[in-house]
């Protein structure tokens, strides 16, 4: 092969693709660094398919349709163009370049025209350069599944169960009405049996939500215990439960390639005040990734609780610095069963605040907390840094006084992050920063705290008809508390509730408005006295 | 199902520029195609409910002419008044059965399946099954199609394909994106009524299948399971491939009318729960794809 770069060229059968048979019957010269791919209709390609050709090593990726207007389908140039823009959306947040991705459109006969495009394309890849995407090949398991299953139930007390059936009857996926059992998976592990299809599939059905271990009478650690079969299966090739297509995990594998420059702060409204010689760094997540994938359809707006974050600690004369260069926590990646991908993450991380010479490291992500505070320590990654919830730090420096909050005209409600609620002290925490706030009511709902039902997803796994009649459930009791605003904590709990809300049946009757606790808090928070 | 590749495109044409790397792709396709055959499976054959009746809606003359060429070809027609204009008389026409007096109110169903309800004269509601519906231009802009009925009417597309108006699927003149919803005097085609309401009992008649419908191999098929009932597909599908059920929970889940599906996998890739996947062609199968050709 004459030169090394990759390109990828998602092309529709109609249009496009009788130019594309023109230019090979013609011996035109096709740039040989362009493969093409036959699909359907442009609107077939996910926006997983997209990023899974960069996670895979692709340098630039193509989707070329019909004109608008001749799409065999209609929708097809609609559907693709919106993939694209959110796609390359990405891209631009990972620092990849967003010209990496591109969508045209032809008719069948412009070969000429789509001929000049490709070269085109190739060379203002050439100009781009290779992609700093290392592509991850995965291992294949070497420990023996079987040996690896004993030690990972003997680790999380697995053999002590007494049978007693407490996590089954509080378990919010058994209550959903799928058939779903933990001490049923409890009982065929210790009779032996890791393997069947229908203890597989449970394994990736569990939220690890933690209810169960708030109620086990012998501190069998299930939720822990899912994570690391999770882990046994993802090596052994087993477990495509991924939601999105598994977007969201090829975006967190991709971001653990080192070279990246990441731009995860560039969208910042210009009033927040940051200092990069700060020893105190905010670690904001996701969000930006979120609100990017998911614009065209909940339209959600979950950076807005890192702006508000950031405006709360401005308000308290905290100037902190931010990484640009910041990735994912690598959370679900644990969660999900890829320790490896995780740990490079962690590592990633750990490496770059230290560099920056942090001592304190804030967030509003349940998630990230969690995964700081917890999971970095108990897989071997020392944090020589304190993390503390930014809750914790409101709640400081509201003790400190002269401080209070403006009235909201509203009623609400509060749905707890299972992160947060179920680390020592998380429900109390958000629970005296809700009872200072001056709404109309605060109203809880019948599951509470310790006690409350989870969003309906963890990891981006195990999304289906179930999970929705979870939500559904739990929107229902927001709404039976007479409240007018849902408040959460956590961006996951946003996303996963608003695409419940999203059904032509139930519509009004299980729609709310939802809120942050942070941006509550960062909006009506005031000096007084 | 078959497995195919273009040689002639991804090999041949690199034959004497470049012998090597021809071979290299020439083995990539045909490994990758063989690896491939052994995957697949052969054709369902989807069970549907056929009628072969066309009902013709309204009174304009080019329904009239569609009613009157229908019935002299020997296919069954039922004749009903619009949503404003009940039917004012029985035509003398043969195989056509005019109802005085009915009015249609709304319909739903594609192809072989429609089901018209219809205000009748003694003002009791009657619904009608029927393979194909022809519109009269004035029923065609007060009648509601309704596909779902807890839900609002779905609008559907009857004008031509245009440049850069996007949205409209490609379909002969007088059809609809609806398949076998026929417009007897489609607007904007410069033709007397007669030849067009002729035109629209023709194409009535050739939308009638004549032998059992087969799987083509490309539909995509919704998980049950996974459905989260969230309509996307539904409301993207502009052959109403997807309808729309109420399940045991409360919340909506789609099926995938086999029939109708064209394959385009438009509603895969805007489910936000996987559910909708063709299983012939699917995620893994791509991803697999994207894989074997950058290694």
């Amino acid at each position: 092969m004459e030169n090394d770069l990759k390109i990828i060229l998602f092309l529709c059968n109609w249009s496009p693709h009788a130019a594309f048979q023109t230019i090979q019957d013609t011996l035109a010269p096709l740039p040989l660094e362009i493969r093409m791919v036959r699909i359907p209709c442009s609107g077939r390609i996910t926006k997983s398919l997209l990023f899974k050709a960069f996670e895979t090593g692709a340098d630039g990726v193509a989707l070329v349709g019909c004109e608008p207007g001749t799409c065999r389908y209609g929708a097809g140039t609609t559907v693709a163009e919106r993939n694209v823009e959110d796609t390359r959306g990405i891209l631009k947040l990972l620092g990849l370049g967003e010209e990496r991705l591109d969508f045209a459109a032809f008719y069948p006969d412009q070969a000429g025209s789509l001929l000049e495009y490709l070269i085109r394309f190739r060379d203002r890849i050439r100009e781009l350069g290779k992609s700093p995407v290392e592509p991850v090949h995965p291992k294949k398991e070497v420990a023996e599944p079987r040996e690896l299953t004993a030690s990972i139930m003997a680790n999380h007390n697995i053999y002590t169960c007494q049978d007693c059936g407490k996590c089954s009857s509080a378990c919010p996926v058994a209550l959903s009405g799928k058939p779903f059992s933990p001490r049923g998976i409890a009982n065929a592990v210790i009779a032996g049996d890791f393997e069947s299809p229908a203890i597989q599939q449970d394994i990736w059905s569990c939220l690890t939500c933690g209810l169960c271990y708030e109620r086990c009478p012998s501190a069998v650690s299930f939720p822990e215990f899912i994570r690391d079969m999770r882990t046994v299966q993802k090596a052994a090739g087993n477990g495509r439960f991924e939601a999105h297509e598994g977007f969201f995990h090829s975006l967190m594998r991709t971001m653990a390639s080192q070279g990246l420059r990441i731009q995860h702060w560039n969208w910042l409204p210009p009033e927040i005040r940051t200092d990069q010689n700060s020893k105190t760094l905010f670690f904001g997540g996701c969000a930006p990734y979120f609100d990017t994938f998911f614009r065209h359809h909940l339209g959600i707006h979950t950076t807005d609780i890192l702006t508000d974050a950031l405006k709360l600690l401005n308000f308290f004369d905290i100037f902190p610095a931010l990484m640009e260069g910041e990735r994912c926590c690598g959370h679900d990646l644990l969660w999900s069963g890829d320790r490896e991908n995780f740990l490079k993450l962690a590592r990633l991380n750990v490496e770059l605040i230290s560099d920056m010479g942090i001592e304190e490291v804030v967030t509003a992500c349940p998630e990230c907390y969690r995964a700081f505070v917890r999971d970095y320590p108990a897989q071997g990654i020392e944090t020589p840094f304190r993390v503390t919830h930014l809750f914790e730090l409101v709640e400081n420096e509201i003790g400190k006084g002269a401080v209070g909050f403006e009235k909201l005209n509203r009623k609400i409600t509060f749905q707890d992050p299972c992160r947060l609620s179920r680390v020592e002290g998380g429900s109390e925490l958000s629970r005296n920063l809700l009872n200072r706030l001056q709404v109309r009511a605060f109203t809880e709902m019948r599951d509470r705290g310790p006690s409350s039902l989870c969003c309906g997803n963890c990891a981006w796994t195990g999304c289906d008809s179930y999970s929705k009649a979870m939500q559904i459930n739990r929107l229902r009791q927001a709404k039976e508390t007479g409240s007018n605003l849902l408040v959460t904590a956590c961006p996951k709990c946003q996303i996963h509730l608003k695409c419940a809300m999203e059904d032509p049946f139930l519509g009004d009757e299980i729609r709310m408005e939802m809120l942050d606790l942070t941006s509550i808090l960062a909006r009506t928070i005031q000096w007084e006295g | 199902m078959a497995e195919t590749c273009n040689l002639r495109g991804e090999v041949l044409s690199l034959l004497h520029s470049h012998p090597d790397l021809a071979l290299d792709r020439f083995k990539g396709l045909i490994e990758r195609s063989i690896k491939r055959a052994g995957l697949l499976k052969s054709f369902p054959t989807p069970a549907r409910q056929y009628n072969f009746t066309t009902a013709v809606i309204g009174q304009s003359e080019a329904a009239m002419r569609s009613a009157q060429t229908l019935g002299l070809l020997g296919m069954e027609v039922f004749l009903f008044g619009g949503p404003a204009k009940p039917l004012a008389d029985q035509p003398d026409y043969p195989n056509v059965h005019g109802f005085v007096g009915s009015s249609a109110k709304s319909l739903k169903g594609t192809v072989g399946d429609f089901r018209i309800v219809v205000d009748m004269e003694g003002g009791f509601q009657q619904v009608f099954q029927a393979g194909a519906v022809i519109l009269g231009e004035r029923a065609r802009r007060t009648i509601a199609y309704m596909p779902h009925p807890d839900m609002p009417p779905h609008e559907f597309s009857y004008s031509m394909q245009t440049r850069d108006v996007k949205g409209i699927p490609f379909f002969v003149p007088g059809a609809t994106s609806i398949p076998g919803l026929i417009l007897a005097s489609p607007p904007g085609v410069n033709l007397s009524e007669r030849i067009k309401g002729t035109t629209a009992a023709i194409l009535a008649a050739s939308v009638m299948p004549r032998g059992p419908r087969q799987n083509k191999g490309y539909t995509v098929s919704i998980d049950a399971g996974l459905c989260r009932g969230c309509g996307r597909c539904a409301n993207i599908c502009p052959y109403r491939a997807i309808s729309f059920h109420r399940n045991s929970l409360g919340y909506g889940y789609a099926v995938v009318d086999e029939a109708l599906c064209k394959g385009c996998g438009n509603c895969i890739s805007i489910c936000p729960s996987n559910a909708a996947d063709s299983p012939f062609r699917d995620q893994f199968f791509l991803e697999q794809i994207i894989e074997e050709v950058l290694a």
